[in-house]
């Protein structure tokens, strides 16, 4: 079984409570593209190169794609759940036992990547829209059994979605 | 039927069915809405066409991430979520459903397919709804979906007539 199993380094970054105008234009564009890199990524991978992965033991690419439509779909849940309730409690889950339920487990990615593009689509939509006090609303995240606020939300997103690009750009042929 | 209750084959592959061609009968639909009526309610005080739409992809989403949980966790408590809050946020009510749609589609294709791959006793592995205080099967979530969609796809249809006069 592949895993993910490498620690995840974003439980020791720290994202600003609150984006400056600059930081949250970047972070708001980068949101905005990131399916259509990952699509790109996917389209330049050969049929040979997608059942490799970037480490020994790590995730081929289809595992990759299908974990960020999932795991972007959690955040999605998380974020509307922060905008709407008094500081509630994230969604948790196994990302390593969800990478092995049926639709996750194989090589084609075409829904997964309808999935990333229609989220983000509606998450950028979404972030733009907030109000700076909205922009504060805390959720507690179950893993890192910290507070998130719905700005730290938005940059854990960018984050995760650009960490799991490079782990596919790794895969590209030279 | 009962939360925990198993479906039949028969009737567990017709919801399944159900499930799968859901997001093209509420395409056709909304491809018969002019973009005017999108803002319309199906009865006064009710949601807009657009806010049924967004509430279904939202719906069937947490419909996912719970069948996920309950094939990789035992008997796992789920998050509820306040529907009414979420169909009021702008994300909620906005007339643009593209997205909405498409998230629609990816994840009943998602869903078919878990439901093409799972076995016996994967159909009745269950979820703890901590609202309603029930524990639910796989097999009644299927069936709960499957009547949830059809639901608000009746829903939809009043809104179609160009005729018929309905509240903004």
């Amino acid at each position: 079984m592949n895993t993910s199993s490498a620690p995840t380094p974003a439980a020791t970054l720290n994202f600003p409570i609150l984006l400056s105008p600059e930081e949250r234009e970047e972070a708001l564009k980068k949101l905005e593209i990131l399916p259509v890199q990952v699509r790109t990524t996917v389209q330049e991978l050969t049929p040979a190169r997608m059942g490799l992965s970037y480490r020994e033991g790590g995730w081929t690419a289809p595992q990759l794609v299908h974990h960020l439509a999932d795991i972007h779909g959690v955040f999605w849940l998380r974020l509307k759940l922060a905008l709407t309730e008094p500081h509630p409690i994230g969604h948790a889950f196994n990302q390593d036992a969800w990478a092995e339920t049926p639709e996750a487990n194989i090589e084609a990615v075409d829904d997964s990547l309808l999935m990333l593009e229609a989220l983000h689509g509606r998450a950028f939509r979404l972030f733009l829209s907030l109000t700076e006090e909205e922009r504060l609303r805390p959720f507690r995240h179950p893993r890192y059994q910290r507070d998130f606020t719905a700005d730290q939300l938005l940059s854990l997103w960018v984050w995760h979605g650009e960490h799991h690009l490079a782990q596919m750009r790794t895969i590209l042929p030279n | 039927m009962s939360p925990s209750q198993h479906l039949s084959d028969a009737d567990f592959e017709r919801f399944r069915d159900q499930i799968a061609t859901f997001p093209e009968q509420v395409r056709t639909v909304v491809a018969e809405l002019t973009p005017a009526r999108l803002g319309l309610r199906y009865r006064e005080g009710g949601w807009t066409a657009a806010q049924v739409i967004n509430h279904l992809a939202d719906s069937h989403l947490n419909a996912l991430v719970r069948v996920k949980l309950l094939l990789t966790e035992d008997n796992p408590t789920i998050v509820p979520y306040d529907q009414d809050s979420w169909a009021s946020l702008p994300d909620g009510r906005t007339e643009d459903v593209e997205d909405s749609l498409r998230l629609l589609e990816a994840v009943h294709r998602k869903l078919t397919y878990i439901l093409h791959h799972v076995s016996p006793s994967d159909r009745a592995r269950t979820y703890y709804h901590p609202e309603y205080k029930e524990t639910r099967s796989l097999d009644y979530t299927v069936s709960m979906y499957a009547a949830h969609g059809l639901h608000h796809l009746a829903q939809l249809r009043s809104i179609l007539p160009a005729e018929a006069e309905l509240p903004r």
